[in-house]
């Protein structure tokens, strides 16, 4: 056992001072003993976070695109079009325009000279709206939620004790925590299409923070009240309903990119009483939106704490953004 | 019949001087104050030893059940140390680990004291966590008294070596896995409102922690800690365990391969189905159910032992009456 403590991160010290101890004359556990150390990849975080947003981390109950959602008992939603979880895999050409052949009567330009990608004919590396190094933080800030911490709030207690109140319980400040996790609503509608990807890795980033027991993922197109999700065991989708105090993510571009057609289904009306349903759930409703926020639409700062989808945004935009909005724990 | 497992002999010998097997298998065969037996793989006694010889905590990831707290406790026996334990929930904070004051006791005693009671020192109300009772039990007895406690070596009648498990650190908050890197560095720390702890220079340390994979452990504490990954093990290692684990008395050989054949099957159809694959601990169960109760996998009874042993339906299953 070690009789030294010593500081810093794990380096070829280390690797030295094990492979000169433990390995034998032929090498043959020099790979291991590596391997242990971080020099060869071994990571104990989950697997699919290893194998990036392109992995297979999809259940196959929940790969079914033509599952629907049956309308809630009640019928306090609003009227909404039907729910499929995930999205098709082919992509849709609807609304694009065929356009008529250029005559390139002077030919085809040159282009010798203009420089080669290295990985010509493979798509190139998949850039997430929310990089790597900033996505836990991003993430973790604006999912969490106060609950009373271990400092004591002085303040309230000084005041206890000058207008002569004997105290029950000392009064904690409050510190975030994550540990009342996070239902994650995604828009799968068509002005969705292009960031279906960034969609996997945002799930992906969000296990990776709240934790796989402590995120529900949801999906939608486009009408927030139709959301819902796959479960094992169950043959039809099951219905997003608000959990008391947990909040939701929501990553949407609020009908910002919706064919015209579309726009009509689901409107500012819409997104404000789903805002309100949330607010009298008292769970914190956080908008993630990839479009500039010059384009928001007015509503989503009346309900929601929105944050712009985009690697530039940082947390300490975020902290500000949704202080003051998420309202007290219930 | 009892079981006879080939003798491996090319298994991995631990190296350094206080990591010794009592016997010729790689194997804590369980005492009385650690009963379990551990089989240790290759990869668990390479990473084991490689983490006492850097002196770097132990980072142990593995699917529920693989056996990552047994590996704790068998090293304590192997070590003859004691074992020190914490399991971690999401309101685990860095003052349950070190130690803290009892704040409410203190305020209730104050208010107590107007009355004339006597008013207890402030060294009384302290919360010796997990690490303070690790690096200096005495201390940890009779509070702070002191301005900065230092365990002297000898000072304990306890056992000079202490294995120290934090379990399931991926339960707790993001933030803690780097809150603990300096007192897992520097094997000191200072109790808010309290003295400061440091290890006693003669006592000496193996820190294991592990992780269910919930969730993602920031690079920083992983770059700190000597990692081991523990797998599924194979329908032979299952065997091999399967007989170490009941090898008094011993369990019939035909039974431990037809159950560990069964658990093989269910750990490679669990993704297909969306189930949570079976681990050592459930095959244990499993060999135990059936070796008590005279059943082998031909059974009629078969499923009722399956389905309470190894698939859990609870755990996938959320309307009840859905499994068929």
């Amino acid at each position: 056992m070690a009789d030294e403590a010593r500081r810093g991160e794990i380096g070829l010290g280390d690797l030295l001072i094990a492979l000169d101890a433990l390995a034998d004359a032929e090498g043959r556990y020099a790979a291991a003993i590596g391997r242990c150390l971080g020099f060869a990849g071994i990571d104990p975080n989950p697997k699919e976070r290893r194998s990036g947003a392109w992995d297979q981390t999809q259940q196959p109950d929940e790969r079914s695109p033509e599952r629907t959602v049956q309308p809630g008992p009640g019928g306090e939603a609003p009227p909404s079009q039907p729910m499929v979880p995930e999205p098709p895999p082919e992509p849709r050409s609807t609304h694009w325009k065929q356009l008529e052949p250029v005559d390139w009567s002077p030919g085809p330009p040159d282009l010798s000279d203009v420089p080669r990608l290295s990985g010509e004919g493979e798509p190139p590396p998949f850039q997430p709206l929310l990089p790597t190094r900033t996505a836990r933080p991003i993430i973790g800030t604006a999912v969490a939620t106060l609950a009373p911490g271990r400092e004591p709030d002085i303040d309230r207690l000084i005041e206890m004790f000058s207008t002569l109140q004997v105290p029950r319980d000392i009064p904690m400040l409050p510190c975030a925590t994550l540990e009342r996790g996070v239902d994650l609503l995604l828009d799968h509608s068509e002005g969705m299409e292009p960031l279906f990807d960034d969609l996997r890795e945002l799930v992906e980033q969000a296990r990776a923070v709240v934790g796989r027991e402590r995120h529900r993922r949801y999906s939608f197109r486009g009408d927030p009240f139709a959301a819902g999700r796959r479960v094992p065991g169950q043959k039809e989708a099951e219905r997003w309903r608000p959990t008391r105090g947990r909040p939701v993510l929501i990553a949407t571009d609020v009908g910002l990119n919706a064919p015209p057609e579309a726009r009509d289904t689901v409107t500012a009306a819409t997104w404000r009483a789903f805002g309100q349903r949330c607010r009298e759930a008292r769970c914190p409703a956080i908008l993630l939106i990839p479009r500039r926020p010059s384009l928001w639409p007015a509503f989503v700062f009346e309900y929601f704490a929105p944050v712009h989808w985009d690697p530039h945004t940082r947390a300490g935009t975020v902290r500000h953004l949704v202080a003051g909005r998420q309202g007290p724990s219930p | 019949m009892t079981t006879t497992t080939d003798d491996k002999t090319d298994y991995y010998k631990p190296r350094h001087p206080s990591f010794a097997y009592p016997g010729e298998e790689p194997l804590w065969p369980g005492d009385e104050r650690f009963p379990q037996p551990y089989l240790f793989m290759d990869e668990a006694a390479i990473a084991v030893d490689v983490a006492l010889t850097i002196g770097r905590p132990l980072l142990v990831a593995g699917p529920p059940g693989s056996g990552k707290t047994m590996l704790a406790s068998a090293m304590a026996g192997l070590l003859g140390a004691d074992l020190l334990q914490h399991t971690m929930t999401s309101r685990s904070r860095l003052e349950d680990l070190t130690g803290g004051m009892d704040q409410l006791k203190r305020l209730h005693d104050a208010q107590a004291a107007r009355s004339g009671a006597r008013l207890a020192p402030d060294w009384s109300y302290l919360k010796p966590g997990l690490f303070w009772r690790a690096f200096d039990p005495e201390g940890a007895v009779n509070r702070a008294r002191r301005h900065v406690l230092r365990a002297q070596p000898g000072a304990s009648s306890a056992p000079s070596r202490t294995v120290i498990l934090l379990d399931e650190i991926d339960k707790a908050e993001p933030d803690l896995p780097n809150d603990l890197l300096e007192v897992l560095d520097t094997k000191r720390f200072r109790v808010s409102n309290g003295p400061e702890v440091e290890a006693a220079a003669g006592r000496s340390y193996f820190v294991v922690i592990t992780t269910n994979g919930e969730r993602e452990l920031p690079p920083a504490f992983l770059r700190r800690c000597v990692s081991l990954v523990l797998h599924s093990p194979s329908t032979e290692e299952l065997i091999d365990i399967g007989a170490r684990h009941f090898k008094d008395p011993g369990v019939d050989a035909d039974l431990l391969k037809s159950v560990a054949g069964k658990v093989h099957e269910l750990q490679e159809s669990a993704p297909r189905l969306g189930r949570r694959p079976p681990g050592t601990s459930e095959f244990l169960d499993a060999l135990k159910a059936c070796d008590r109760l005279g059943l082998t996998p031909d059974h009629k009874l078969w499923r009722q032992v399956e389905t309470a042993t190894l698939i859990k339906p609870m755990q996938w299953q959320t309307k009840p009456g859905a499994a068929k």
